[in-house]
């Protein structure tokens, strides 16, 4: 609540000023290539796919960790999720944002973008092709987009509501229309509750859907490197891998921006580094996989496309996404590391670029030797693409500071159960220890040094 | 209709679980209970209902699958099927990630429109707000007097569970 209700900081507005100049470059770059066309990117007849292709598989990924945060650990009932399940889910709807921008750019004439819905139209009575997975990609982030947003929006209503009773005057009324009448009556909690299990329930197998359908756009080719059974859950696993790390460094500069070190704690960090842990073995021992099953396989091309990738001319690009992804990661095993903000930090970071190179690697080393030496190619991206992908950076920043500034970032009604029903705990254990003649000491366990900052509850 | 109501108002939750069950044990109709948050229990001691929202996204859930599927099916294999490679139009399996993702679209949009619905909810309703403090940390009995000679018994019952203050209001 403080930083929703306290004027924006001059670190906020400075944030803002930056990240907002970075998005106007990477649309000015849009333009551009709406000018010129797709020439301005360094594609060529072999390499078809390459950088933007990787950013939208890398702006979904990075969305599907909020997604689960906020659904699969509802439906396992993680108390913990309370405090980072809402700017989780503003990641995702703002990761989805970009990714989106990337595939309609990318048809040359994104005017005619409306094309890919099923629409009756002037070409005779000619449908979209529901057979192509690309369509099946339209689908896909268009409903994970909608379902996303009404679960957060849902969510959110309660907490607008807060907001409203505590505001006056213009912001009173703003909150008041946003909060769609809510009244905290327990008709309304007891269905709430049941929407949100349900939502949730829909949201998890709709998340692991949603990556599937992008792995399929690879999978079901005939391109060496691609065409492989693997590919849903290691792109799952990978989605998972690389929005967690977001979610760290969203979270830790969220914490330190707004001062919410009470509410994410170290404890968080550290249950999200296990998660990274085991996402990023997944990871690593999809890589062997691969490369053990295009040994198994006896199939040449499959062999020399691995190989290449190891040892070719993108061997740099490889060995990046090897060592960001599978030893980066191995470090958390270690209990400091694993509680260190800092160390959290850094490693979070190396785990997105990683990712990214992953994508990168996956797209470019497939497609840049084809079937026939004559049509081999290299690939080199233009000072465009870089911009429109930091551009979409910006983007995506801009929309988390708004976003942080003027909703709560942490679930408020949810946060104010869970400390109740662990100050009761507190208490009760309190009460034991003291009729036993032991003075109540404060226990380290999590929920506990969450109570211990339940006076200032009031102030949320 | 002018309806008279006492509110209670308590700062913890455990008290007015105690104080409802206390209430609807002597026989008296809460009308509702407002809170911060969703008290565990509180549908039972209440005597709701088990809402019915589950028995509607399977309906939702139905529809979105039989609208997806036959618009698949009409736009690909009655209405303008295409000859690729000689396969056939009708191809299950290709059918099933855009039928699945329509169920889900339709499931999420139609339940929640239904829960805005019945709670009326929606952007700019102006809701009837008991109290600024519900939404913030403070809870509210609400019951409703249907006779004056009631309204002590139930004053008694709301103060013995330790509220905070009693007001009261019409309706």
């Amino acid at each position: 609540m403080r930083p929703l209700e306290s004027k924006p900081s001059k670190l906020w507005f400075a944030a803002v000023g930056i990240t907002s100049l970075v998005m106007m470059m990477g649309f000015g770059f849009i333009g551009y290539l709406f000018f010129v066309g797709t020439g301005v990117w360094g594609l060529n007849k072999t390499v078809g796919w390459a950088w933007d292709i990787t950013n939208f598989v890398f702006w979904v990924g990075i969305g599907h960790a909020g997604t689960l945060i906020s659904a699969v650990l509802l439906l396992f009932r993680q108390k913990w999720r309370t405090s980072i399940n809402r700017a989780a889910e503003a990641m995702t709807i703002f990761a989805v944002m970009c990714a989106g921008i990337f595939p309609v750019i990318h048809t040359g004439r994104p005017w005619l973008a409306f094309w890919m819905l099923p629409l009756p139209n002037v070409h005779g009575s000619l449908w979209v092709n529901f057979n192509s997975p690309l369509l099946w990609d339209v689908f896909a982030i268009s409903t994970y987009l909608t379902v996303s947003l009404v679960f957060w929006y849902i969510g959110l209503i309660p907490d607008i509501a807060t907001v409203r009773d505590r505001a006056n005057g213009l912001r009173k009324a703003i909150y008041g229309v946003l909060s769609f009448g809510w009244n905290g009556s327990a008709r309304t909690w007891a269905r709430y509750e049941i929407v949100c299990l349900i939502l949730a329930g829909l949201s998890t197998p709709l998340v692991l859907s949603v990556h599937t359908i992008v792995s399929f756009d690879f999978a079901t080719s005939v391109v060496p490197g691609w065409h492989t059974t693997i590919f849903p859950p290691y792109f799952v696993a990978g989605a998972i891998f690389s929005g967690f790390a977001m979610v760290h460094t969203l979270m830790i500069l969220t914490r330190t921006l707004f001062k919410l070190e009470d509410y994410i704690t170290i404890y968080h960090l550290e249950l999200m580094n296990i998660v990274i842990i085991v996402t990023g073995s997944v990871v690593g021992l999809a890589y062997g996989t691969e490369f053990f099953i295009a040994w198994y396989s006896g199939v040449e091309y499959e062999q020399y496309a691995f190989i290449n990738r190891a040892t070719g001319p993108f061997a740099w690009a490889y060995w990046t996404m090897i060592s960001c992804n599978v030893i980066t990661p191995q470090l958390f095993w270690f209990n400091k590391i694993r509680k260190s903000v800092v160390a959290t930090f850094i490693i979070s970071i190396f785990v997105n670029i990683g990712m990214w190179f992953e994508r990168f690697v996956i797209i470019v080393t497939s497609l840049h030797r084809d079937y026939l030496p004559s049509s081999w190619a290299d690939y080199s991206p233009t000072i465009v693409e870089i911009g429109i992908f930091v551009g979409t950076f910006g983007l995506f920043f801009t929309l988390f500071l708004l976003f942080a500034k003027t909703l709560p970032v942490i679930a408020l009604h949810e946060v104010k159960t869970v400390l109740k029903s662990s100050s009761e705990k507190y208490k009760k254990l309190a009460a034991e220890k003291a009729s036993r003649g032991i003075a109540a000491e404060p226990l380290l366990t999590p929920e506990i040094s969450l109570t211990r900052k339940a006076p200032e509850e009031n102030e949320l | 209709m002018n309806k008279q109501f006492l509110l209670g108002v308590y700062d913890d939750e455990e008290p007015v679980l105690r104080a409802v069950k206390e209430l609807r044990m002597k026989g008296l109709r809460v009308y509702d209970v407002y809170s911060p948050f969703a008290i565990h229990g509180m549908d039972d001691a209440l005597g709701l209902k088990r809402t019915r929202l589950t028995v509607a996204a399977f309906i939702y859930g139905v529809i979105g699958m039989t609208l997806g599927l036959s618009m698949m099916i009409f736009m690909n294999v009655i209405d303008w099927p295409i000859n690729i490679g000689g396969k056939p139009a009708w191809m299950g399996p290709d059918f099933v990630p855009v039928t699945f993702e329509i169920t889900v679209l339709i499931t999420a949009l139609g339940m929640v429109g239904t829960f805005l619905y019945i709670n009326r909810l929606g952007p700019g309703v102006p809701g009837d707000l008991i109290d600024p403090r519900v939404t913030n940390d403070r809870f509210i009995i609400a019951v409703e007097v249907k006779a004056d000679e009631t309204r002590s018994k139930i004053t008694e019952i709301l103060q013995s569970h330790g509220s905070l203050e009693i007001r009261e209001r019409s309706k």
